[in-house]
């Protein structure tokens, strides 16, 4: 198998819990994502679906006392990480798999230079490289002056100290860059610029990307796939335009919807009504049951399998999607 | 500030019963013509302001007053026993402070193991032990009973000259006393160096530095430490300022000939010069403490820092 | 719909949590109830001078006598009034006066916040233990002298982290709702910050108690306690004549002070950390 084919991340039906001061919480159940090299893809979800939490997974991020994978299987470039040690995943972490978090000023060490910070990842992922040159390449990857080198992070402004994020996350040479939430704590213009930024790191640098948000459309500009989770499963995936022109699931449905504030016949809003999925079971029937109005009997006792759905590799877990039997 | 501290100070030499005069010149009814010059030559006979004047001018040339109980100036008194007080507070503090963020880091780590407990368990007896006591028990322990330890003192009677005996027999006397002081400090310094490092550790930022692939090591040395260890400069600091207060109960209980114990005969004495020179010696420790300890937190937290302005 | 739980029950649920918190809390009741009514079981006074000084634990008397003759454990019983007076009392003018002042500091902020600031660090400096031996030592000993003092020099601490505590509430939303309805600025102080704030200013208020115990002890034992009271602190004095001859004079009443102090602290502790506002609710 060439390594084109072998995808950057692997996630097979992966289950996790927490377990914090006594409550047990199944935040991931039974979810499957993929990315495979040069492609970018979305996942998308409100906050609770567990997609920041499976983007710490990919990373081995997830604090060890309190979680642990208790099913299915995590594969980086083809190596089976499901079970790695913290050691081990020191190892894989930053190449060929990195992360930016959202909200850079508490994802920055404070008391350090920006130098400093990103001359961590260069010294830890390219020893061979003088760091100072480097780090300034970086800077000028990210579209920054010079000497915001020598800045602390709360001398600089929100979108400055997101690009700096990016400059360390690039400066592992990733081959998968995972962006939780990049531009959720930006304003509009900064948004923009920072989304630009990301796409021409992609073609500059080869880097598939996984971006995180609850943003719809910020995901239909910037991915060519996209996954849909819902309390904790991945409910959907497919081509972008497949998913959020035609959306398989109901969920999805109701977020494009909501996303595209359609108003309904009597002028409301268009929601999706219920309440938040609670996570302290471990779901054997549909998770979104409750609130879907298109829900029938067996919703409420199975979870259905992953169907295919009208598209390129468009596929979602709805009983809906069941192809019906042929006669009567 | 230090206006105050002076004004304080004075006001206990010179507003207070019982006369200075009468110490002086002791049990004997003296004539008086005799009286009437002692309090001329002290300036005691003049009004209250030009005495505070007097007093003021005499700080500035470093005239702490005179000690009649003891017949020598204040300032040269305190002098002499100031060196004793450091020898055993500085080793003590230095050792509390290196030893407690150690053990709060072990502690950290593992929140909730072994050394955690060990660590809030002696943190919380050091900090509600009266250390007369601690000091007594270890006495009637190490030295009476088990012999192993002197009592009292600094040096023994019969001690060498110079030399290495010297410190090995400084070192010996210091151990009792010296324990007692650190076992305080070392509560403090590793309650707060251990919530530190905590919330520290639970900060975004540290996500970061693993997702960087850094070694766990390398994480805790350079990010987590170097962020939790601010508020604990404040506090080594504070403790520096007031070693002076920390010294006097367990100098008197070890009979430590240093500025503790010169602080407590001088309340039997009722020595009052010598009593509002220790206090204004000690309130300017604390000043100065608290100035220093400004300065090196600003040296590490650029955000204290006189604000550059953010580039746009 | 989660049902509200009102702040006592809450409260009640978080100390029943804490072990520790629990266990130094009946501590301090029992001496409360000794200290109410330990003197029941002694009739007479403590401070009587007696004929049979230094008497070894044991017999008439359990826990020995003093150089005076009297009686070592009716002292540590009558002590309990004294340490808890002297602590509590102290505690809470310190508590009082530093939530006031910090409340308004905080509040009005400006260049009263900054005056205030100003004096509360000039209070801060005065090295407490040494002022305190030195006013007794000049004005004579007495209790209320030492509890004066101990509020005198405590109470920037509390200001401090009363102005923090009505800092950061005040910046919330709903202190701004409340206004919109037209309630004046002190009942909205009074009436909504400060019931936010009490939680870590009580928390200080209890490790203030401790801290007032051991220097009311620390001055006895020098010598500095008033000869009508009956002090814990005083007979450690005493103890440290006869350190190698009379150990009970040095054991007993230590310990009284050390456990009375180290609950004192412990409940201090778990009171922080059950009404700390930044926990969050299970």
């Amino acid at each position: 198998m060439s390594t084109a084919s072998v995808p950057i991340l692997d996630v097979r039906d992966l289950d996790i819990v927490y377990d914090g001061r006594g409550r047990r919480v199944h935040a991931i159940q039974d979810a499957s994502l993929s990315v495979k090299a040069g492609e970018a893809v979305g996942l998308a979800g409100e906050s609770g679906s567990g997609k920041s939490t499976l983007a710490r997974a990919a990373l081995g991020l997830l604090p060890p006392g309190e979680s642990q994978i208790t099913g299915g299987t995590l594969a980086i470039a083809g190596t089976d990480v499901t079970h790695y040690t913290p050691r081990q995943w020191e190892r894989v972490r930053g190449r060929p798999l990195a992360i930016v978090f959202q909200d850079p000023l508490s994802f920055l060490n404070p008391v350090m230079r920006v130098s400093t910070q990103i001359g961590e990842s260069v010294r830890r992922h390219d020893p061979a490289a003088d760091v100072e040159s480097r780090c300034a390449e970086l800077l000028a990857l990210v579209k920054l002056d010079a000497n915001v080198a020598r800045r602390y992070p709360h001398e600089l402004s929100g979108g400055m100290r997101q690009r700096v994020m990016l400059a360390i996350a690039i400066g592992c040479r990733p081959r998968l860059l995972i962006a939780d939430e990049p531009t959720t704590a930006l304003d509009a213009t900064t948004q923009s610029e920072i989304l630009a930024l990301l796409r021409s790191l992609r073609t500059t640098l080869d880097m598939s990307l996984l971006v995180i948000s609850h943003d719809l459309g910020l995901l239909r500009w910037n991915c060519d796939r996209i996954y849909v989770m819902y309390a904790g499963h991945t409910i959907e995936h497919g081509r972008t335009e497949d998913v959020l022109e035609r959306p398989a699931h109901p969920y999805t449905r109701g977020l494009v919807e909501a996303s595209r504030m359609r108003r309904l016949p009597d002028a409301r809003f268009a929601t999706i009504g219920g309440d938040v999925p609670d996570l302290r079971e471990r779901y054997t029937w549909c998770p979104f049951f409750t609130r879907c109005t298109s829900a029938f009997e067996m919703c409420r006792s199975e979870m259905p399998p992953t169907y295919a759905a009208p598209g390129t590799n468009h596929a979602a877990r709805c009983w809906l999607l069941r192809p019906q039997e042929a006669a009567a | 500030m230090v206006v105050g501290i002076v004004v304080v100070g004075f006001l206990i030499t010179h507003i207070l019963p019982g006369d200075p005069v009468d110490v002086l010149v002791g049990d004997f009814p003296a004539p008086p013509e005799y009286v009437a010059q002692v309090r001329h030559e002290f300036g005691l006979d003049a009004p209250l302001a030009t005495q505070l004047w007097l007093y003021v001018a005499n700080l500035a040339q470093g005239n702490l007053g005179f000690s009649f109980v003891n017949r020598q100036p204040v300032l040269s008194l305190i002098l002499q026993r100031a060196g004793a007080t450091l020898l055993l507070m500085v080793p003590a503090l230095m050792l509390a402070s290196i030893l407690g963020v150690m053990i709060a880091v072990r502690a950290a780590r593992r929140a909730g193991g072994a050394m955690d407990s060990f660590l809030t368990g002696v943190s919380l007896v050091g900090y509600s032990i009266p250390v007369f006591w601690l000091a007594q028990i270890l006495i009637v322990v190490f030295a009476v009973k088990l012999g192993w330890l002197p009592a009292q003192g600094m040096f023994s009677i019969r001690t060498p000259s110079s030399g290495l005996g010297v410190v090995g027999d400084y070192a010996k006397h210091w151990v009792l006393p010296g324990f007692c002081v650190t076992v305080y400090y070392l509560a403090v310094v590793a309650r707060v160096a251990r919530s530190s490092m905590l919330e520290m550790l639970h900060q975004d930022f540290v996500l970061t530095a693993r997702a960087k692939g850094l070694s766990e090591r390398a994480v805790l040395w350079k990010h987590v430490l170097r962020n939790s260890m601010i508020p604990v400069i404040t506090v080594i600091g504070y403790n520096f300022g007031y070693s002076l207060t920390g010294a006097i109960l367990t100098e008197t209980v070890f009979a430590w000939p240093g500025l503790g114990s010169l602080f407590v005969t001088s309340i039997a004495n009722r020595d009052y010069p010598v009593l509002a020179g220790i206090f204004l010696l000690a309130a300017v420790a604390v000043v100065l403490a608290n100035l220093v300890t400004d300065l090196l937190y600003a040296a590490a937290d650029p955000r204290v820092r006189i604000a550059t302005p953010a580039i746009a | 719909m989660t049902r509200r739980r009102s702040p006592g029950r809450t409260f009640i649920r978080g100390l029943m949590r804490n072990a520790t918190g629990v266990a130094s809390a009946l501590f301090i009741a029992f001496l409360v109830v000794v200290a109410l009514f330990g003197p029941l079981l002694y009739a007479g006074d403590p401070l009587a001078i007696s004929d049979n000084p230094m008497l070894r634990p044991g017999g008439g008397h359990l826990l020995g006598t003093d150089d005076l003759g009297r009686d070592v454990l009716a002292e540590l019983i009558y002590g309990v009034r004294v340490s808890l007076f002297v602590g509590c009392v102290a505690a809470f003018a310190a508590t009082v006066i530093g939530t006031l002042i910090g409340a308004i500091a905080g509040y009005v902020g400006g260049w009263v916040d900054t005056a205030i600031m100003r004096i509360a660090e000039f209070f801060q400096v005065m090295p407490t233990f040494i002022l305190a031996v030195v006013i007794v030592a000049l004005l004579g000993p007495g209790l209320l002298r030492v509890v004066a003092v101990i509020a005198l020099l405590s109470w920037p601490q509390t200001a401090r982290v009363a102005r923090g505590e009505v800092l950061r509430v005040s910046r919330l939303d709903f202190v701004n709702g409340v206004r919109c309805l037209g309630v004046t600025e002190w009942r909205i102080l009074f009436g909504e910050i400060l019931p936010n704030a009490v939680g870590p200013v009580l928390a200080l208020g209890t490790l203030i108690v401790g801290y007032a115990i051991l220097l009311e002890a620390s001055l006895s034992f020098l010598g500095l306690s008033s000869p009508d009271v009956v002090s814990w602190g005083r007979i450690l004095g005493v103890g440290q004549r006869f350190l190698f001859s009379a150990w009970w004079l040095s054991v007993f009443p230590g310990l009284a002070i050390f456990s009375t102090v180290l609950a004192f602290n412990l409940l201090g502790d778990a009171l922080g950390d059950i009404l700390n506002p930044r926990r969050a609710q299970a």
